[in-house]
């Protein structure tokens, strides 16, 4: 089991409230799984991928990240398991204005410190893989939403992470783009790579063969769409 | 990586292009300021560097007790270098050096005033003033010979070799070039146009064998290893054993001549190494108001970094590695500036040199002033880029990936306490920069007891001498001449003293120094100078010759209420006071009120000509001119203005003045500019908050005013910060001054005025723009 979640509490305490975002969630998720995650907003959807993402770390309970627990690890040793493993889709793309199609794609490669060779190389082949090689020199400002969320998703999978954690990744885009990004995520993990995204489309939802409806903190059920292989 | 980091800096210098300006126009304006100082530091420090035995090298100075009060001076008696080296193993050589002596050196038809010491053999042997022709063992044996600088030996002798020509000095006597010195070095404190073996100067004054009299300075050369300390205290007492017992002496070392050789009361209280000190505090001080720009708005605009922070974070970046980008930014930053800094130096350099009279540049700055400037940038950007890197690096991927940037309350008053520092900076420099304009007016203005405008005197040397009378009565002839007169010192600074004078009623135990100005006839009339009782001296009264005229300090000090007719003697000759003047200044402002004693005699250094104020002066000074060449014709006709040489005296102070104006501009321009561009981003924080205020009625001054108000506290903070540390440092800059203005109100006022008038201007232009902004765009904008 990739992921495997035992009680998992998350508490907000801002001055004097309270917020407990993730109450008790128990999750299991396989490597290969595409798994959706659905709720009305402030059901806990994003605390729960963030801390499944390692951004975040909980208040309570346990989460074992391929057999190894890692809620209660230092942010070091968290930050190196995230460079190996995950990758992450945002709703608003997050490219750094600064850097071109090109290097924002590079940028997670730099940090697990591989060559520029085959760096310049892995680029090279997903922006092809994402029709967008002619956009390699621009900056994000050029690009359209659409290319934009390539661009992102790209960067998430350039080191070829085991995990790909997408935050609303269609919720900034027009049908068509979104039609399109969820294909390329449908195509990562029909490679292999599991994926975990939250989302409040049900059109969206329905790409992944599990889905999980959130509410007040807690997973209320578990939906298979199409079992996995 | 690093190229990343240098890719993204240099984008977001070009993105942010008003914030950048801002940051690297403040630091390379730090910098700037730095280059000029580190390269007149370096200066400063290389004074006397060049000598081979410097480490071994001593001055003797004497400190002389007189009541309470030590003075120090450089003047020795002179049999002192012989017994140093007679009686002290550790000293190997000792020479006698005369004070610079302005002659007229002439060769052919070739004449003119130059600078020249005499010195004894070991001189040679001491200092590092290499022989490029000549033999040093033998060069000063003969009493006639002359050794010259190859810079003097070009001007006379062109091409030809110098060597064995003889010139002529003063047309009294005649020299043989026995020697081509290299030229000095400008970093050197003993300075020479030539050198004389110091036989005939020991023939013109007796007393230079005396023990009793302190006139001429004494150099010696130890064996390596002797400490400062050790060998004073082995010639401490030696003028003393021989009949001064009020004198100590005391070994200066050559690292110390320049740098730290002001006494006050027999202790060392510093000197250059003071404004070395000083300049270097301000530099650094330019350069924190610089860095604390660069840190503000790089916190203030930290939103925009947020997201950067959060996606670098999530693709694996540690909270290490960010900090570091962040400083390597800061650090690209600060190298950018020091470039523009050191251009900006390069073109202010001319400026500086001129004020300071110096020949800095930074074409011919050796690798210290690099390696200075090396680590200025470095620590400027590790200083700059702090708070930055740490704050940035803090940032929670969680948050910020969902733009919930943390408003951090510590930053906000972090970046409030920084701001109030640059105030408060800059109110101490304004305070600084108006008690030093106001002092140097003081000066320039007060009644010094004598009149210094139309005053001028004329150097007396050759014929003069003899035919003072002659020429003094055909100047009186001239319509534009009020009064001459001579005395064998300049007005401006008096140089004689002695403690011999004897009064009735005095205390044996008791020693004052008195200033000993000997004067011919209408002196006292020609300078200006005012009689409080008695009378000036006269030709009608034959005993004047040993009559005394004493100002009301010395009748205070001698404890005379009405000095007129008492008795006093001097050198142990006995006379009558017959005039008591109004107590008029001599020297500098540094120096306390003296008393002075007045004598008539017919040495005359120095001819003083009062002239009728009015023009005319070119057509006077042309026939001024004749009747000296017409009585003097182996001289050219030389001439000074009291007052403009009264204020070379102060030559320094108004530098300081100069300078601390300058800088008083610099820091509150760079302080402006970091504001501007924190009003400017903090107007666009609040663009929601004025958008609803102007819906809710509120008016564009209001807005304004509420905006604007936030810096002016900080401003009125700072002035309360900085005021009492301004008093307290300026106090003690004036205690420097024997006369001195006090430090009123005002003063405070107006620098705290002109900081918040400076800041109100800054950010008013940036909250009128708010303000006036249109409110549904500003809401839309949410």
């Amino acid at each position: 089991m990739m992921i495997k979640t035992n009680k998992l509490v998350k508490i907000y305490q801002t001055d004097e409230v309270e917020t407990t975002a993730l109450n008790e969630v128990d999750l299991e998720i396989g490597e290969g799984e595409f798994v959706s995650v659905m709720g009305p907003s402030g059901c806990g959807k994003s605390t729960l991928l963030n801390v499944l993402g390692m951004i975040d770390s909980p208040s309570g309970g346990d989460y074992y990240f391929n057999g190894t627990e890692v809620g209660r690890l230092p942010e070091r040793k968290r930050s190196n398991i995230r460079k190996h493993n995950l990758g992450f889709v945002f709703q608003s793309f997050n490219l750094i204005d600064e850097l071109t199609v090109f290097e924002n794609i590079e940028l997670p490669m730099l940090y697990t410190k591989v060559p520029g060779p085959q760096r310049r190389k892995r680029v090279e082949e997903l922006l092809e893989g994402m029709n967008i090689m002619h956009r390699r020199n621009h900056f994000p400002q050029q690009l359209s939403g659409g290319q934009q969320q390539r661009v992102a998703v790209a960067r998430a999978v350039v080191n070829k992470p085991k995990l790909i954690l997408a935050d609303e990744p269609t919720g900034n885009l027009d049908s068509s783009n979104g039609e399109e990004v969820m294909k390329i995520l449908s195509s990562l993990n029909a490679e292999g790579t599991t994926i975990l995204m939250v989302t409040h489309s049900q059109y969206c939802a329905e790409f992944g063969n599990r889905i999980i409806r959130m509410l007040d903190g807690q997973v209320v059920t578990e939906n298979v769409v199409r079992q996995y292989l | 990586m690093f190229s990343n980091y240098l890719k993204i800096t240099l984008r977001t210098l070009l993105k942010q292009r008003v914030h950048s300006m801002i940051n690297l126009l403040g630091l390379a304006l730090g910098l700037a300021c730095t280059s000029i100082i580190v390269l007149w530091i370096k200066r400063e420090l290389s004074m006397n560097q060049f000598h081979e035995h410097k480490a071994e090298l001593f001055r003797v100075l004497e400190h002389q007790t007189y009541d309470d009060a030590v003075f120090t001076f450089a003047a020795t008696p002179g049999p002192l270098a012989e017994k140093l080296k007679a009686d002290f193993p550790e000293i190997t050589h000792a020479s006698r050096v005369s004070w610079g002596e302005r002659s007229l050196l002439a060769y052919g038809r070739e004449s003119f005033y130059q600078e020249g010491r005499s010195v004894e053999p070991d001189f040679l042997e001491m200092f590092t003033f290499p022989l490029l022709q000549g033999n040093q063992e033998t060069a000063l044996s003969n009493p006639n010979n002359i050794l010259i600088t190859r810079e003097l030996a070009d001007k006379y002798f062109g091409g030809e070799d110098p060597m064995g020509k003889v010139m002529r000095l003063d047309d009294e006597a005649d020299y043989e070039v026995a020697g081509v010195l290299a030229d000095i070095p400008e970093n050197s404190t003993l300075k020479f146009d030539f050198l004389l073996p110091l036989d005939n100067y020991l023939k013109q004054d007796e007393s230079l064998n005396s023990w009793n009299n302190n006139s001429i300075q004494c150099y010696f050369r130890v064996r390596p290893g002797v400490e400062a300390g050790a060998i004073t205290e082995k010639i401490k007492k030696i003028v003393a054993e021989n009949g001064q017992e009020n004198v100590a002496l005391l070994a200066h070392p050559l690292s110390d001549w320049y740098l730290r050789s002001r006494f006050q009361d027999g202790k060392l209280q510093g000197g250059r190494i003071d404004s070395v000190r000083l300049f270097g505090i301000i530099a650094v001080f330019i350069l924190l108001i610089a860095c604390i720009n660069f840190m503000n708005l790089s916190t203030a605009k930290s939103a925009n970094r947020a997201m950067e922070v959060g996606v670098r974070k999530v693709s694996g970046a540690t909270r290490g590695l960010l900090a570091g980008q962040f400083l390597s930014e800061s650090l690209i930053m600060s190298a950018l500036a020091g470039l523009l800094g050191i251009a900006l130096a390069a073109v202010a350099l001319p400026y500086f040199n001129r004020l300071f009279e110096l020949e800095l540049a930074i074409s011919s700055a050796g690798p210290g002033f690099w390696l200075g400037m090396g680590a200025a940038i470095v620590i400027t950007g590790l200083v700059a880029g702090s708070y930055p890197a740490f704050f940035l690096s803090g940032f929670q991927p969680v948050k910020v990936l969902k733009g919930l940037v943390r408003k951090s309350g510590g930053a906000v008053q972090l970046r409030k306490a920084l701001v109030t520092a640059q105030f408060a900076i800059s109110v101490l420099l304004i305070i600084g920069a108006l008690v030093i304009y106001r002092q140097i007016q003081f000066i320039k203005n007060k009644n010094l007891g004598y009149d210094k405008e139309n005053l001028l005197y004329v150097p007396v040397n050759g014929a003069l001498w003899d035919k003072y009378e002659t020429v003094k009565t055909e100047l009186m002839q001239m319509p534009g001449i009020l009064s001459v007169s001579s005395t064998n010192g300049q007005v401006h600074q008096w140089g004689n003293n002695t403690s011999n004078v004897s009064w009735e009623g005095k205390d044996p135990e008791q020693a004052i120094l008195f200033q000993t100005i000997p004067v011919g006839y209408g002196f006292v009339k020609t300078i200006g100078a005012s009689l409080k009782a008695g009378r000036d001296f006269s030709p009608e009264f034959p005993a004047d010759s040993t009559n005394f005229l004493i100002n009301e300090t010395a009748a205070r000090l001698m404890g005379m209420d009405e000095p007129v007719g008492q008795t006093i003697s001097l050198w142990e000759e006995t006379g009558r006071i017959v005039g008591l003047l109004r107590d008029f200044h001599v020297g500098s402002f540094h120096q306390a009120q003296d008393p002075v004693i007045m004598i008539l005699r017919p040495w005359k250094n120095f001819i003083y000509i009062r002239l009728k104020p009015g023009d005319g002066l070119s057509g006077l000074l042309a026939s001024m001119e004749m009747v000296f060449r017409k009585h003097n014709p182996a001289y050219p006709f030389e001439y000074h203005f009291t007052d403009r040489e009264y204020e070379e005296l102060h030559r320094n102070e108004q530098r300081t003045g100069e300078l601390a104006k300058v800088f008083a501009f610099l820091a509150i321009f760079v302080s402006c500019l970091g504001l501007f561009g924190l009003a400017s981003f903090m107007a666009e924080q609040r663009t929601k908050e004025i958008g609803i205020r102007k819906v809710l009625g509120a008016s564009v001054g209001g807005i304004t005013r509420l905006l604007t108000m936030d810096f002016l506290k900080l401003a009125l903070i700072a002035i309360f910060i900085a005021s009492p540390l301004a008093y307290y440092l300026m106090n003690k800059w004036l205690q420097g001054f024997a006369f001195r203005i006090g430090i009123p109100w005002w003063v405070f006022a107006l620098a705290g005025l002109i900081t918040a008038l400076v800041a109100i201007l800054t950010v008013g232009f940036q909250s009128v723009k708010a303000a006036l902004a249109n409110p549904v765009r500003a809401l839309r904008s949410e």
